[in-house]
């Protein structure tokens, strides 16, 4: 081979076969890999996605449905279709990119490959491009999984014509790569011109993306409370939703595109197709600016942020080590300084908690806002429904996350195991460091939430006994949550991953998931039927009071062997496993 | 061949390089020595595009690795520290990956991906998962992939750690029969023997400033110690207090 040939470089389009070639041999190792040794986790994931995705079909089948019936005005019905379709997209366009910006920054500023590209002569132009679309792909899934039940829901009750269904995907990708394209270009603006402010960056946009919803939120909700959920409110609203509906917004040019291709009158939806143009040549522009602003900035931003010495941990955040230290201080010495060392690396990676963070900040608007609905007395049991919907889906979020961070500690730990394996000290310890962890970091955030949605819900006021019962719930979900995810992470651990997102996605994870989200409903369901029925009798029902009684003595029972039996399973794993 | 012309990188208040000055000539062995955070991973990683240079800058056979990285690349092969792999390609897959990515058609690149696999003993292996692989085996399939396109340079960070003892062999052989015929080395090293047994020359830095270029013969001479070994000159070179005085 000569390296004259060479030093002329490779063409454009050979360079992305290249990488074509590299993708599709990666994903095809990845999928014989997870076909031969996960088949369960693929049944499962299958099954679960699909039950999901029938379940929101379903949700809003029976939602169009409802406003079909309730709003017989035609041109009312489509004006509140369109303003829905703009706020729902509107709000994927912003988390699409967000999480597309997240998932390119891991892949480039946290991946190794990419150290690897940039000493060979690819071009960093398509080095930017092959990460946007892998970014673009992770993210998109999401939007797919949720956006196409909606739309095929709509479809069928407007008995769409065929088109519509043909173009859905189309719309969708196109739509994807628009606002991958924007996540992108905001991370590689910020990592070019300041990297060193990434976190603050992070901060601001979650600021501004919760500013907007606080802005739509308001528009809803300032209205006079007698008022809410009437016709004139809903005019009201509608009105108030233009801010979603300018016509330079992507969000904006798939809804009106769709709803064209839906109740278009002739065979073909000219109208509609010159929108998913526009979106498309869009969506190829967003790529020409990535490939770009990747030739002039990757190299370099790359070089400041990972080839350096890395950022220098500012000395100021010790005063959060020497609070947890002294809030730690009645543990024997060696779990407080496990848990010190999970708690530190816990917070040093954004990649960790963002997400995380971003799905709390919305909950704590929803709870803000519920208190804006005006609940008389005679609504006492509804609002004690709410409280344990709330309850409920603070279980599921927290699941995620006891899934997520916590099943793969030991598994991680793994790597590292050098370092703890071979100090004085018994490994059932290590386990209960990390169990000590996971209970702290679920109980705490999930307390104070479900205190913040029960005094939105007032009923601190009316009937504190259901906010005594709210706080137990929780603590009963935060411990078995943390044992479940300790246990099973010590029992079935993959010792071969050090991405914490793998270990989470693998067989362990999934069934670790799944027992989480039965064990929830386990745990909040009887006590939640048990406790409406004694608030609507107005606290008159004797046989209703007993069921309190005895579905929270069930909880806590569950919530103990839920506990116990997973990690026991993990001490007599852990005892006897070998790292290698 | 190579060429770093005052050469600075700070990373905030700290010099990690301070005005480098360093020519390396065609089928020279050079070896990078110095004790940790002394600033050669640094001048690498200028090297090889990685990092961008503050002040001065460097040319790999005229061609400036800032201004014009893909030529500067394409006449570069690269061994890291910590060689990385993609676990799910297999060694064939990832050195079909790599000639490509130097140019090379499918049809050029078969041969001589071939002939790697046999220098570097890799046939039992190379057709499995590179998540399979052992460190050493890692590093003989870098060794391999930083080949397959036949440059002009080779840099080499650490390139025997990890290696077994034949591997070792085979990499000093490469690396002695490769600048025969014209291939220059760059390589940092805490190995001193190694540096002792096939280095041209070898270059001392510490707190990224350059203290000495030249043979082993002329550091001794440097130093007046005729019969002292390597390792004891480099560590009164590179000794804190003695500097200091």
């Amino acid at each position: 081979m000569a390296t004259n040939s060479i030093t002329a470089g490779i063409s454009q389009a050979k360079e992305a076969s290249l990488f074509r070639t590299l993708r599709h041999r990666l994903i095809r190792s990845m999928l014989r890999d997870f076909l031969q040794q996960s088949r369960l986790r693929v049944v499962l994931l299958l099954g679960l996605t699909a039950l999901f995705w029938l379940a929101m079909f379903i949700l809003f089948y029976e939602a169009f449905a409802l406003l079909v019936t309730a709003i017989g005005h035609a041109p009312t019905l489509a004006r509140t279709v369109h303003a829905v379709y703009n706020v729902f997209f509107l709000s994927l366009l912003f988390m699409v990119g967000v999480s597309s910006g997240i998932l390119f920054y891991g892949a480039v500023y946290k991946s190794e490959d990419v150290r690897l590209l940039l000493t060979t002569p690819a071009r960093t132009s398509t080095i930017a491009i092959f990460k946007y679309q892998e970014a673009m792909l992770l993210a998109c899934w999401g939007f797919i999984l949720l956006g196409s039940p909606l739309l095929i829901a709509y479809g069928i009750v407007n008995a769409a014509p065929w088109h519509y269904y043909l173009l859905l995907l189309p719309f969708l990708l196109s739509f994807s790569s628009i606002a991958a394209g924007l996540g992108v270009t905001g991370c590689l603006l910020l990592m070019y011109f300041a990297p060193r402010r990434r976190l603050q960056g992070i901060t601001i946009l979650g600021i501004v993306g919760v500013g907007i919803a606080c802005y739509f939120a308001w528009g809803v909700f300032k209205s006079d409370q007698n008022e809410m959920l009437s016709i004139f409110w809903l005019q009201q609203t509608l009105d108030r939703f233009q801010l979603a509906e300018q016509r330079m917004l992507p969000s904006w040019w798939l809804s009106t595109g769709l709803l064209e291709s839906a109740h278009s009158q002739t065979a073909i939806p000219y109208e509609s197709l010159g929108l998913l143009c526009v979106l498309i040549s869009n969506g190829l522009a967003a790529s020409l600016l990535i490939g770009y602003l990747g030739s002039r900035l990757l190299r370099r931003s790359y070089g400041n942020l990972v080839a350096g010495p890395g950022i220098p941990i500012r000395f100021q955040t010790a005063w959060l080590d020497r609070a947890i230290q002294r809030l730690l201080r009645p543990l024997p010495q060696v779990v407080r300084l496990i848990l010190l060392k999970d708690l530190r690396l816990f917070r040093r990676d954004p990649l960790q908690w963002t997400q995380f963070l971003l799905f709390f900040g919305l909950l704590c608007l929803y709870f803000f806002y519920v208190r804006r609905f005006n609940y008389a007395n005679s609504l006492m049991g509804w609002m004690t429904a709410i409280g344990f919907m709330n309850l409920g889906v603070v279980g599921l979020i927290l699941s995620t996350f006891t899934t997520r961070f916590v099943f793969p500690m030991i598994s991680i730990e793994g790597y590292r195991f050098w370092i703890l394996g071979t100090l004085p000290i018994h490994r059932t310890t290590i386990l209960w460091s990390k169990f000590f962890f996971a209970t702290l970091v679920s109980c705490l955030p999930c307390c104070l939430l479900i205190l913040l949605s029960d005094l939105a819900l007032q009923l601190w006021v009316r009937t504190p006994i259901v906010v005594i019962l709210h706080q137990i719930l929780c603590i009963c979900m935060g411990f078995a949550l943390a044992g479940l995810s300790v246990g099973m992470g010590a029992y079935l651990p993959n010792l071969k991953e050090s991405s914490p997102a793998r270990v989470a996605a693998g067989f362990g994870g999934t069934l670790t998931l799944v027992i989480s989200a039965i064990l929830i409903v386990a745990i909040i369901l009887p006590p939640a039927v048990a406790s409406y029925f004694w608030v609507i009798s107005e606290y008159t029902s004797r046989s209703a009071l007993l069921a309190v009684f005895i579905t929270i003595t069930t909880s806590i029972l569950i919530s103990i062997i839920s506990t116990i039996i997973p990690m026991r399973l993990g001490f007599r794993a852990f005892r006897t496993m070998e790292l290698r | 061949m190579i060429s770093i012309n005052n050469v600075t990188k700070r990373y905030d208040d700290k010099l990690a390089v301070d005005q480098l000055q360093l020519e390396i000539p065609r089928g020279e062995v050079f070896a990078f020595l110095g004790p940790n955070g002394a600033g050669k991973t640094t001048t690498i990683k200028m090297m090889v595009g990685l990092l961008i240079p503050d002040e001065g800058c460097i040319e790999i056979d005229g061609n400036n690795v800032v201004t014009d990285p893909r030529s500067a690349a394409a006449r570069i092969g690269y061994i890291p520290d910590q060689p990385h792999l993609y676990d799910k390609l297999t060694g064939r897959e990832f050195l079909e990956f790599m000639a490509g990515m130097y140019g090379a058609s499918d049809a050029e690149a078969a041969p001589e991906i071939d002939r790697q696999i046999e220098v570097f003993d890799l046939t039992a292996f190379v057709d499995r998962l590179s998540e399979t692989y052992s460190h050493g085996m890692k590093q003989r399939l870098v060794l391999a992939a930083a080949m397959v396109h036949q440059p002009q340079v080779l840099i080499l960070d650490e390139p025997m750690v990890g290696l077994d003892p034949q591997s070792m062999r085979l990499v000093k052989d490469l690396l002695k029969e490769r600048s025969a015929a014209g291939l220059t080395v760059f390589m940092s090293t805490h190995t001193l023997p190694l540096a002792e047994e096939i280095a041209d020359r070898i270059g001392v830095i510490r707190r990224g400033e350059l203290q000495f270029v030249g043979t082993v013969e002329e550091l001794k001479r440097a130093q007046n110690r005729h019969e002292a070994s390597l390792e004891g000159l480099f560590l009164d070179l590179t000794n804190e207090d003695a500097s200091a005085v």
